[in-house]
């Protein structure tokens, strides 16, 4: 039966490479396009979490609500102390301390307003990965005073490696302070909200600048599980309610309000924009499928007349969509892997458009990276199998029971 | 006598134009409805900017626009009357208002807030935004009195409702300090963070008075029955009103304008994928439903047709089926699409599995008409099934006719 | 009847005017005893800010009402921190990063070393009398001392604070207290002074403290440790140039 299915394949070929061309082209997009749109959406909610957010954080209560003004008085106060709270907890990976502060830079008479962190150089590379995104230079090192600047921002400011920028802004009581910082390190994360207006300091340069001995404005917390968040925060707010009443609590990642928020929108429309082209990518099979079968009602009269039972005719045309659908699919999930990859390694550039733009706080990318996962392309496959043998069913149903003569007669 | 013998051939053999009928309507549809959804997130940030915050075009006193984020007020067009008149009275302008931008801080006395300012004129604010419709809560000002509109994030800052007072912090054109407490009549919700986040609306006359500005304003807005022509208009606008400045929204809205062209790199690449599904589906499906008429093609040359003649008979029946595909899908596309652009299709269910995240949001994204899109797809649908029959049968009727009749 | 009415108005008026002319001749003696052609003083900055207090002290050098020169002593981070003050601008100097930083537009609104006092509030100079009207409204006692309340409403329009209400020692001629407030008539700082010495000829308050009335739970307190008046000081002190030494 096989042997047969095979045959019918290969004697009408024309047939045979439509049937499989638009099955293999459906399956093709439907990796490609879940790749890219996977793809954007984990660069989004990774450089939230990496960025602004760490899985769970500890804040002052007051910082809260007043956090976009970067309120310094609303601090941590022995942070450290605070931390080993949550270090206790046996899913929490890695706690460290930041302060995020505002800072006007000025330049050509005009005011930039840049952000900037104060980090533990150690600690960043599980973090922010601030190691493997410095394009020239170093990280900087505790208790020096050195900065890591972004790259449009050196660029815009016509900075350079070794240059010394004096940063001016307000301590947490606020008087007028000032350090003199030496550039060791410029960085590029392809994320325009960092390069264009963020750069680092070490931690104790900073608690110095801002007259914040031994205080962070927040505390990063990373698990195990990032899924978790929720939970996890939940345990470690029972212990700071218990340790320091009203002051302090924690947030998980996925409680992050607004941008969390914005960001989940997004993924669920892009998820249905998918579904859409899913839908259409599913149609076009069944339908090209059902064409297939539908044109061979001679054939399959012939094939009963040749004294074959309803069941093996009704095989018959099932093995052959399987092969063609199995085949198609095939070759289109390898075409939509290609593209995929392509996608995932090179990426569509978008730096230039966002280049011109001024300061947004949304950690995407300026380049659309796809996520190239075999998941992805698996599922692809298995849809396009899926859907060219389903559609064959009817057609072979109303085949099978069709006499002999009846279906020799329709051209 | 071709017409004739198209219809009945289409009619002969009802499953296969069916099939091919459907996926000419399917793929249209979907492509109708992709493309109207992915035009509409992207125009929905245009959409919010130009009614809450810019209009189409506006007018500034010379000078403003260089030192606009310190918010000068002694910048401002001090008569705007003549200008509103002028501008009013061109017939291209479907509104026009004015209104005072200035820095604040919002107080209630125990927090404070940086914020913006917001002075307009409630008689006519609506002709150009959409801020009327925008109180989720309470009502909108009528002019002099003494109260304001706030944002609904400032609002939940401050935990206040409809009908409590907050302090406005502010310094008058000459730098003199200046304290206004004012009842919240209202509260925005507007989707534009700039306004829900950090707006303070207050009826002009109040501002004007409470700033020292006599009778003068920082802005003129101006929105256009044809925001198409915006250019032409400004350039004749700039003849007009000769000394003053003149922005656009694309001006004003610099950032928005680079995020959306970004995005629409990404939706014009999925686009453009859904548009390659939709082709292979109709043209194969056309492809396989013609090649198994090789038979036919031989029994029509047997008995005497020409080759151009069958070629045009084939094609004839594509567009037959095109048309009747075409004209199905932009209308299935549009059915559909109503109810996605009139109420647009809420995710806000999806934050219910986040958990109360302290404020009301909505994230109603809407479809839009784009109707080039849809003549697109209907033309499209045409050519496609058209021209796709013209393969199969330029190499069926090239066969002898014996060789045809063997075939399948 | 309209004899009447019309006497008393002319009376009323009379009172007017004379009250004004009290109010102006009030702030002319207050005048006669803060103005001096120099001074030089130590003073303590006491900065009561979220339930906790920070000290700073500082020396300040002042000639008239135009120019001053300030060094910060303590504490050891804001030591050697300097402003300089000549008319109507104002220089840092921060010795951490060696730079003189203008004190410009939108940073005058801001605290001046996390006070409740503005760096617009310290460049205030010039006399009060050609900026304000002052009428005497009425008299009270305060702190057992009985005191002339003088209002001044601004004749000008570019001024920080629209109206002031002041409380003169009636005897001493010191205020010892003043409210300013907004254009609409709100109240945004209160300031009180004590503790007056007499200095040869003129008397001094040595206390103040100041309210800033839209902040929550602040309140800064200057306390003059040392004061010396009319001393000759070098025309170099106040220069730019200083700032640097």
């Amino acid at each position: 039966m096989f042997k047969i299915a095979l045959r019918n394949i290969f004697r009408n070929k024309r047939r045979s490479v439509l049937t499989g061309l638009s099955i293999a082209v459906a399956v093709m997009i439907a990796v490609y396009l879940w790749s890219l749109i996977s793809g954007i959406m984990d660069d989004l909610f990774d450089n939230m979490i990496r960025l602004n957010y760490g899985h769970v954080r500890i804040l002052n209560t007051d910082y809260v609500k007043r956090e976009r003004l970067l309120p310094l008085e609303a601090n941590i106060k022995d942070y450290q102390a605070v931390a080993r709270l949550a270090d206790a907890d046996r899913n929490v990976t890695l706690t460290v301390g930041r302060i995020k502060f505002g800072v006007l830079l000025e330049y050509k008479g005009k005011n930039k307003p840049v952000f900037g962190t104060g980090i533990v150089p150690e600690n960043e590379s599980p973090i922010s990965h601030l190691d493997q995104k410095i394009v020239e230079g170093r990280m900087i090192e505790m208790g020096k005073e050195e900065m890591n600047l972004g790259a449009s921002l050196a660029r815009e400011l016509g900075l350079k490696l070794g240059d010394t920028l004096t940063v001016v802004t307000q301590t947490a009581y606020g008087s007028i302070t000032a350090m003199n910082l030496k550039i060791v390190g410029i960085f590029s994360y392809g994320v325009q909200s960092m390069d264009k207006t963020t750069f680092f300091i070490p931690l104790d340069r900073a608690q110095k600048l801002l007259d914040l001995e031994n205080s962070a404005t927040e505390i990063f917390i990373f698990i195990k599980d990032k899924n978790k968040g929720p939970e996890v925060a939940k345990e470690i707010r029972a212990k700071l309610d218990l340790a320091y009443p009203g002051k302090y609590m924690a947030k998980a990642w996925q409680e992050q309000e607004l941008l969390y928020f914005y960001m989940v929108i997004a993924r669920n429309v892009y998820a249905g924009l998918y579904f859409l082209v899913l839908f259409l990518a599913s149609f076009t099979i069944l339908n090209t499928m059902f064409m297939s079968v539908l044109e061979r009602t001679k054939e399959i009269g012939m094939m009963k007349a040749l004294g074959m039972k309803n069941r093996q005719v009704m095989g018959i045309v099932m093995l052959e969509a399987l092969l063609i659908g199995t085949i198609a699919s095939f070759i289109g999930a390898i075409w939509g892997s290609g593209i995929a990859y392509y996608l995932a390694t090179r990426g569509l550039d978008f730096t230039a458009t966002f280049e011109t733009m001024g300061t947004i706080n949304f950690p995407i990318s300026s380049v659309y990276h796809a996520l190239f996962s075999w998941g992805i392309v698996f599922f692809g496959f298995c849809m396009g199998i899926l859907f060219s043998v389903a559609a064959a069913v009817p057609p072979a149903l109303r085949a099978a029971k069709m006499e002999p003569t009846e279906s020799l007669k329709e051209i | 006598m071709l017409i004739k013998l198209a219809f009945r051939n289409i009619f002969r053999n009802f499953s296969r134009t069916f099939l091919t009928f459907l996926s000419i309507a399917l793929g249209l549809m979907f492509l109708i409805i992709i493309d109207s959804m992915l035009t509409g997130i992207d125009q929905e940030s245009f959409d919010r900017i130009i009614n809450y915050e810019t209009g189409h075009i506006k007018i500034f006193d010379r000078g403003y626009r260089e030192d606009e984020e310190n918010f000068p007020l002694d910048k401002a067009i001090a008569d705007p009357a003549p200008i509103i008149k002028k501008v009013g009275e061109d017939p291209d302008v479907a509104g026009v208002t004015s209104r005072i931008n200035f820095r604040i801080m919002l107080s209630d006395g125990i927090d404070q807030y940086p914020a913006v300012g917001i002075a307009v004129n409630p008689a006519d604010d609506q002709s150009v935004f959409l801020l009327r419709q925008a109180v989720a809560k309470g009502e909108f000002l009528r002019s002099g009195e003494a109260a304001m509109l706030v944002g609904e994030g400032l609002a939940d800052d401050f935990g206040v409702d409809v009908g409590d007072y907050l302090t406005v912090l502010t310094r008058t054109k000459y730098d003199t300090y200046q304290a206004i407490d004012l009842r919240i009549k209202g509260i925005l919700k507007t989707e534009d963070p700039k306004i829900d986040w950090s707006a303070v609306v207050i009826p002009l006359g109040v501002g004007q008075d409470s700033l020292d500005m006599g009778r003068g304003v920082t802005e003129i807005d101006i929105k256009l029955k044809e925001p198409a022509r915006i250019e032409e208009f400004r350039a004749r606008l700039a003849r007009e009103v000769p000394g003053m400045e003149i922005a656009t929204w694309k001006d004003l809205a610099a950032d928005v304008v680079a995020i959306a062209k970004a995005k629409r790199g990404g939706t014009s690449f999925v686009l453009f994928s859904v548009f390659v599904i939709a082709l292979i589906g109709i043209s194969n499906t056309i492809l396989l439903a013609a090649f198994e008429r090789t038979r036919e093609i031989g029994m029509m040359a047997a008995l005497g047709m020409r080759r151009g003649q069958i070629i045009r008979l084939f094609v004839l029946e594509g567009a037959m089926i095109g048309i009747l595909g075409s004209i199905t899908g932009c209308l299935l596309g549009v059915l559909v699409n109503i109810p996605f652009v009139q109420y647009g299709f809420d995710w806000g269910f999806v934050m219910r599995d986040v958990g109360d995240i302290g404020y009301r949001v909505t994230g109603v994204s809407r479809g839009v008409w784009n109707i080039k899109m849809i003549a697109i797809a209907f033309v499209s649908g045409i050519v496609i099934s058209s021209l796709t029959s013209i393969y199969p049968a330029r190499v069926a009727s090239k066969m002898e006719p014996t060789e045809a009749l063997r075939k399948a | 009847m309209k004899k009447t009415l019309f006497t008393l108005a002319i009376a009323a008026w009379l009172a007017g005017a004379v009250l004004a002319a009290t109010g102006a001749e009030i702030i002319r003696k207050v005048d006669e005893n803060l103005i001096y052609k120099s001074a030089r003083m130590e003073a303590k900055m006491i900065i009561h800010i979220w339930s906790e207090v920070r000290t700073k002290t500082m020396r300040t050098y002042q000639k008239g009402r135009e120019s001053s020169f300030s060094v910060f002593l303590s504490p050891p981070r804001d030591q050697g921190v300097k402003y300089l003050k000549l008319k109507d601008n104002m220089w840092i100097y921060l010795p951490d990063v060696d730079k003189t930083i203008k004190i410009a537009g939108h940073m005058l609104r801001q605290s001046m070393m996390g006070s409740d006092l503005s760096y617009e509030d310290a460049l205030e100079s010039g006399d009060l009398l050609d900026k304000y009207t002052a009428t005497l409204v009425s008299e009270e006692v305060v702190k057992q001392r009985p005191c002339f309340v003088v209002d001044l409403t601004a004749r000008v329009k570019e001024i920080t604070y629209y109206r002031r209400l002041v409380w003169v020692d009636k005897e001493l001629f010191v205020p010892v207290r003043e409210e300013l407030f907004a254009m609409s008539g709100k109240k945004l700082k209160v300031m009180t002074l004590g503790n007056v010495q007499k200095y040869g000829s003129r008397y001094y308050p040595l206390y103040m403290s100041m309210r800033n009335l839209l902040r929550q739970n602040t309140l800064t307190e200057l306390i003059i440790t040392k004061a010396e008046f009319d001393l000759s000081l070098p025309a170099e002190m106040f220069t730019q140039s200083s700032l640097t030494k």
